[in-house]
């Protein structure tokens, strides 16, 4: 038992050992700490790669050069902590570089003597690190925890009883039962049972045990087909019925079952599977264990026990896993390798390293230095190759396996990481933050141009004035003077555009302001033979907005659709506003912009809302972007629909709710 | 006897097209390409009207509005700038109003 005071320091080692390896199966960064002695037994990856000190380096410090306030928290008579007591405390770690991260530290104690203390940190403001649900991560490293207390059992039962208790937590369970196949009739029997309100059977029919040989879970209101286990269920009103089978080899063997108290909800799928699969991978290797060598102490059995737990991390962490031997042959690969290179698992088996993992030249060198036992190198992002010939961005990691007696190498792992679509969101941030720097520079750039052209252009006129009026070279002096005007306005365009405008909305009768605008091209459409339908549904939304800024947008898009027409002599010119309804009940306004012009160039489709894209000689390349400016600064958005012939735009717009109008 | 005009902006093009601009008018042209000097020229009651742009390598412009609300001669000022803005507009009214 862990709580042996007369534990031999070899023990100790042994502890650490094994604790050290389930710390790894945390993502949190986590250290082993003997009390009171107060030295460093053991951490995790995640501690190493946060602090920056290798693993060895970590044994060797003091807790207080680490977590510097940690110990005289504990000195402070105010608080009266104690710590193993420290739940939630925000304290500054410091790393190799002297760095200070605010981190939330969790202690959690082994045993009950209080000997053993891990420290688990949350690192503050990084929160979404993993998409797990925190929630999710705390209550599997507890499970963890817990589960390595089977370790120091000597008797069956017991063993037993604390995965029922662990399980129980973790699911919030009211009865939790672990089925084995009774050999002597076809069914199966309750090995251990914790069934406060009986809830659960103690004996499993084979027809009713085969609609469950899947993991599975069901809630109220329970639906048909229903097995007698889900029958019992209902009729006992419990909140959930969640079970997995046991397998035994290759054979199923039995089957953990749990019921949810009446009045809960059950729990969430994604950690109710994970606490499963623990619970899963705890049974099987008890079982196997006890079978084998009827004594659980041995240490085969902890070895067992570590790669069923390990083996369900395996199956399951979206990271690719590959093991290799020493001869840099691949022996094991998980689900995710399988996926990231796009080879499935038999056909690496016994290939070298080098024909699998394509691309980078960086990988050679640290399986050399794995090789030599020198540990875990990260060789950072690489590019790597698909097993169909597309490249992708990865993160690598190299682990040397080495015997825990002789330090011998047994194997390397390789972390594989697939990156691409962080990449890919980092590129974009990146293209935007480009966008947001060229907008700021364009409005200093516009700013600092304005006066030299006034310079020019009273330049100009005072030349204009003071030339004899039989100057012949007037007409130069007045396109100097128009160029002037031509600039003054792309200027005013440009920081337009590069302003974060401050709307003033209010309610507005969007059939109105196109009707107003499309009067006012009235007298000019009628000169180029184009002519306009507006067509209105009724009972339209109002839309809150900007009546100038939206004014600007559609008499921007009238105003390219007149143009566009004018070249071909004429046209049709349609405005279709109607209700639209989102999948979530919210409404809105969709506009259809329509022309029979000679349409958008398909190279151009692309790129007609970028700044200073034209095709017009004479277009500033800014009236498209500035319209979806203000299109998405009303939350809505504006598409160019692709048409055969003439150009589509759609606009849609969220209408305002009662409340909003009555502000 | 014409008017004299002090003519503050610190851009030396823009003094000199509007400057000989003026002059071709027929005006009494001063030149100021900062506070300090239109300051002087203020003191000594030299300008009849003034012409003042607001960014100034000494100061902001629209400060002169109120230290001229104090003269005895109080010449009318003519705020001029290639970014003007009805805000400034209204602030500089505010300003000269004693």
């Amino acid at each position: 038992m862990i709580s042996n005071p007369s534990r031999s320091s070899d023990e100790i080692e042994l502890i650490s050992d094994e604790i050290s390896h389930l710390l790894d199966i945390s993502p949190d960064p986590s250290i082993l700490v003997s009390i009171p002695a107060l030295e460093i037994l053991a951490v995790n990856a995640s501690m190493s790669e946060l602090t920056g000190y290798t693993r060895k380096e970590l044994l060797s410090l003091h807790l207080d050069t680490l977590l510097p306030k940690l110990l005289s928290i504990t000195q402070d008579p105010a608080l009266n902590l104690e710590l193993h007591s420290i739940q939630g405390r925000e304290l500054d770690l410091i790393t190799r570089r002297k760095l200070k991260i605010t981190t939330l530290v969790q202690a959690n104690t082994l045993g009950k003597s209080k000997r053993f203390t891990v420290f688990r940190l949350n690192i503050l403001g990084n929160s979404s690190r993993r998409n797990i649900s925190a929630a999710l991560e705390s209550s599997q490293f507890d499970g963890i925890l817990a589960l390595s207390q089977v370790f120091y059992q000597t008797d069956l039962d017991q063993a037993l009883e604390i995965i029922i208790q662990v399980g129980k937590n973790m699911l919030a369970a009211e009865s939790l039962g672990i089925y084995k196949i009774d050999s002597n009739h076809p069914q199966l029997k309750a090995v251990i049972l914790d069934n406060p309100s009986n809830f659960l059977p103690p004996t499993i029919s084979t027809t009713d045990f085969f609609s469950h040989y899947k993991d599975s879970q069901f809630s109220p209101p329970y639906k048909p087909p229903l097995s007698p286990l889900m029958e019992r269920a209902a009729q006992m009103g419990s909140s959930f019925v969640i079970s997995s089978p046991l397998d035994d080899e290759n054979s199923i063997s039995g089957l953990i079952v749990a019921m949810g108290p009446s009045d809960s909800y059950p729990p969430e799928r994604q950690a109710s599977l994970a606490a499963m699969k623990l619970l899963v991978a705890a049974t099987e290797g008890v079982f196997n264990n006890f079978i084998l060598n009827s004594n659980l102490s041995d240490s085969l059995t902890k070895t067992a026990l570590k790669k069923a737990i390990g083996d369900t991390i395996n199956k399951y962490t979206p990271e690719g896993i590959l093991y290799l031997n020493p001869e840099l042959l691949i022996e094991q690969v998980n689900p995710s390798a399988e996926q990231i290179l796009g080879y499935a698992e038999q056909e690496v088996i016994n290939r070298h390293i080098d024909d699998v993992v394509i691309g980078t030249d960086r990988l050679t060198p640290a399986l050399q230095e794995a090789l030599a036992n020198i540990p875990t190198h990260d060789l950072g992002q690489l590019k790597i190759h698909h097993r169909d010939g597309s490249e992708f961005p990865a993160l690598i990691k190299t682990f040397p396996v080495t015997k825990p007696d002789t330090k011998e190498i047994q194997g390397i792992l390789i972390f594989v990481q697939d990156i691409s679509k962080e990449e890919k969101v980092r590129i974009q941030t990146q293209q935007l933050e480009r966008r947001a720097l060229v907008g700021q520079m364009n409005a200093i750039f516009a700013h600092e141009i304005r006066n030299p052209i006034n310079n020019i252009s009273s330049g100009v006129q005072l030349l204009e004035k003071i030339l004899p009026d039989d100057f012949q070279q007037r007409d130069v002096l007045k396109g100097i003077n128009d160029d002037c005007d031509r600039l003054t306005h792309i200027v005013d365009t440009v920081l337009t555009f590069s302003k974060s405008q401050s709307y003033h909305k209010n309610p507005i009768d969007l059939p109105g302001l196109i009707g107003q605008i499309l009067n006012r091209w009235v007298p000019r459409m009628k000169r180029t033979s184009v002519t306009h339908v507006l067509k209105v549904e009724p009972d339209l939304p109002y839309v809150l907005g900007d009546e100038r800024a939206l004014g600007q947008v559609f008499n921007n898009l009238v105003s390219n659709a007149v143009r566009a027409m004018e070249e071909t002599d004429g046209g049709v010119l349609s405005v279709r506003l109607k209700s639209i309804q989102k999948i979530t009940g919210a409404t809105g306004i969709q506009i259809d912009v329509l022309d029979t012009g000679p349409g958008i160039p398909l190279e151009a489709r692309d790129h007609i809302f970028e700044p200073f894209f034209t095709t017009k000689s004479d277009g500033t390349g800014l009236g498209l972007s500035i319209t979806k400016q203000i299109i998405t600064m009303h939350e809505g958005t504006i598409t160019l629909v692709p048409l055969p012939e003439g150009t589509s735009f759609q606009i849609i717009l969220p209408g305002a709710n009662e409340e909003e109008l009555k502000e | 006897m014409t008017a004299t005009i002090l003519l503050v902006d610190d851009e030396k093009n823009a003094r000199n097209n509007i400057g000989s601009y003026l002059e071709s008018e027929g005006y009494e042209v001063l030149l100021a390409a900062d506070l300090k000097t239109a300051r002087k020229h203020l003191a000594a009651q030299e300008a009849d009207i003034v012409l003042l742009d607001v960014q100034l390598p000494d100061g902001y412009g629209p400060d002169l509005l109120a230290e001229t609300s104090q003269l005895a001669s109080r010449p009318p000022i003519i705020m001029i700038t290639a970014h003007g803005k009805i805000d400034m507009a209204v602030e500089a009214m505010k300003k000269r109003r004693p």
